[in-house]
């Protein structure tokens, strides 16, 4: 067993710790390929497929971060796990890119700076499974550990705008925090002791802490996306409103100009007359209520959801129209039938 | 005797209304129109008008009340224009036709308020020209 997992689990605090980074990090991951299937958001995809490779990588993990560098050990064992590593670390430079993705902001770090990183680290990933000695892989720790400052600092210069960006923001940073104790530890840069103790707990803490910190941004996320689709439908239905209140307004201002046209005497006590311009004037109310909605149209979009050659072809008028037209033939060859 | 009022409406209702309207209170032919195209047509007695009133959507795909109205400045109309719309205030088209500081009426407008304006231009037309 893995040495990490069989010293958690000597213990009843630690085996519940365990259990719960497990089950925190199967349900984060799990939801969030729920949600990228819903929500078509590559993040989504790439936050789990980063979370299920590093509990896997960490469950490879000897006790000694050191330990790596006993390259005669098991040879294809340790370049198979450089190659898991290097795809959790292509999935996280995915996620950064696909959450975070260049700003015009001239504070932001500049996305090439992150990439030029994060293919070096690359680079020094293929060079262990070339020529595995410790110079390799202490470069190749070293890069890494730049490759995880550099994510920090691309993610906290990116501006952001909502509240599941800025629990993103702080998934991304702790991970990268987290998971840069072992390289910079192999590189030298951190003394090793303290790593040979508690790195894989570090670990194992920031992956449940990154996996909880995600399932509050899914939430929110989810929220803000919730949000968006009910001011989008509110602003739909605006739209009709007022594309339907605008079609109104030609014909009210026919049967305005009708009444006006009508001789003086002729409106003098007349019923009909005056329910027609009381009912006028219930429409003109009616035009005023709509135009509270004007403030939500979005007149970017090009769309009608009402078109008036549609509706004239649609009129009572027409139908009759259509019918009689369509009964035409058929009385003609009743006449001929009846000769 | 050419026409004081050019009127340029895609709805046929509208342009008769219109023709009657001004002859029936103001003693005025009204030269009513349905497109852009029948306005380059009509020119020479389009721009010897004293006033323009055009409707600003002229149909969907079709050229609009302001390209009746940059036609109309393009080929030096003396007139008064007038935009007479059914769309919102905040609708595009709208918004540009308030830009060209001509002046825009909101459908539906009372008859009476047309008319008087009318009057008014046509008096001052008289007094100035």
């Amino acid at each position: 067993m893995n040495p990490v997992a069989s010293s958690l689990l000597s213990t009843t605090l630690g085996a519940v710790f365990l259990g719960a980074s497990l089950a925190l990090g199967l349900v984060s991951s799990g939801l969030s390929i729920i949600f990228y299937f819903r929500l078509k958001h590559r993040s989504l995809l790439h936050f789990a497929l980063t979370i299920l490779i590093s509990y896997f990588v960490l469950g490879t993990l000897n006790r000694d971060p050191m330990q790596i560098f006993d390259v005669g050990a098991d040879p294809l064992n340790l370049r198979f796990i450089q190659v898991i590593t290097a795809a959790g670390g292509y999935f996280f430079y995915r996620l950064v890119l696909s959450a975070f993705p260049p700003h015009a902001s001239p504070s932001q770090l500049p996305v090439s700076f992150f990439k030029g990183f994060f293919f070096l680290a690359v680079f020094a990933r293929v060079i262990i499974l070339f020529s595995m000695n410790e110079t390799t892989i202490r470069f190749a720790s070293l890069t890494t550990g730049c490759f995880e400052l550099i994510t920090i600092a691309y993610v906290l210069s990116h501006p952001i705008s909502t509240r599941s960006m800025q629990l993103n923001k702080a998934g991304c940073c702790l991970f990268s925090l987290g998971l840069m104790v072992y390289p910079l530890t192999r590189a030298g840069i951190l003394p090793a002791m303290p790593s040979q103790k508690f790195g894989p707990l570090i670990m194992l803490g920031t992956l449940s802490v990154v996996s909880t910190v995600w399932l509050f941004a899914l939430v929110e996320y989810a929220r803000e996306r919730l949000e968006e689709a009910e001011m989008a439908s509110l602003k739909n239905m605006a739209r009709a409103f007022i594309q339907l209140r605008d079609l109104m307004n030609t014909p009210l201002q026919t049967i305005e100009f009708s009444m006006s046209l009508l001789p003086d005497d002729f409106r003098k006590d007349n019923l009909p007359l005056e329910r027609i311009d009381h009912a006028l004037s219930q429409l003109r109310s009616v035009n005023v209520a709509l135009a509270k909605f004007e403030k939500d149209v979005d007149w970017e979009q090009e769309d009608n959801f009402f078109d008036i050659s549609e509706i004239s072809e649609n009129s009572p008028e027409k139908r009759a129209d259509s019918f009689f037209n369509s009964q035409a033939p058929s009385s003609h060859l009743d006449l001929r039938e009846s000769k | 005797m050419a026409a004081k009022i050019l009127f340029l409406d895609d709805s046929e209702d509208m342009r008769a209304l219109m023709g009657l309207l001004m002859k029936s209170k103001l003693g005025e032919d009204c030269l009513a129109l349905d497109s852009v195209e029948s306005l380059i047509n009509h020119e020479s007695e389009a721009l010897n008008s004293f006033l323009a009133i055009l409707d600003v959507n002229l149909g969907a795909g079709k050229p609009s009340g302001l390209d009746a109205y940059n036609w109309l400045k393009a080929h030096q109309f003396k007139g008064k224009v007038f935009f007479l719309t059914g769309h919102a205030r905040s609708h595009p088209m709208v918004v540009k036709a308030c830009e060209t500081g001509a002046g825009v009426w909101a459908k539906p407008i009372a008859a009476d308020i047309i008319i008087s304006s009318i009057k008014k231009i046509l008096k001052e037309n008289e007094i100035h020209g």
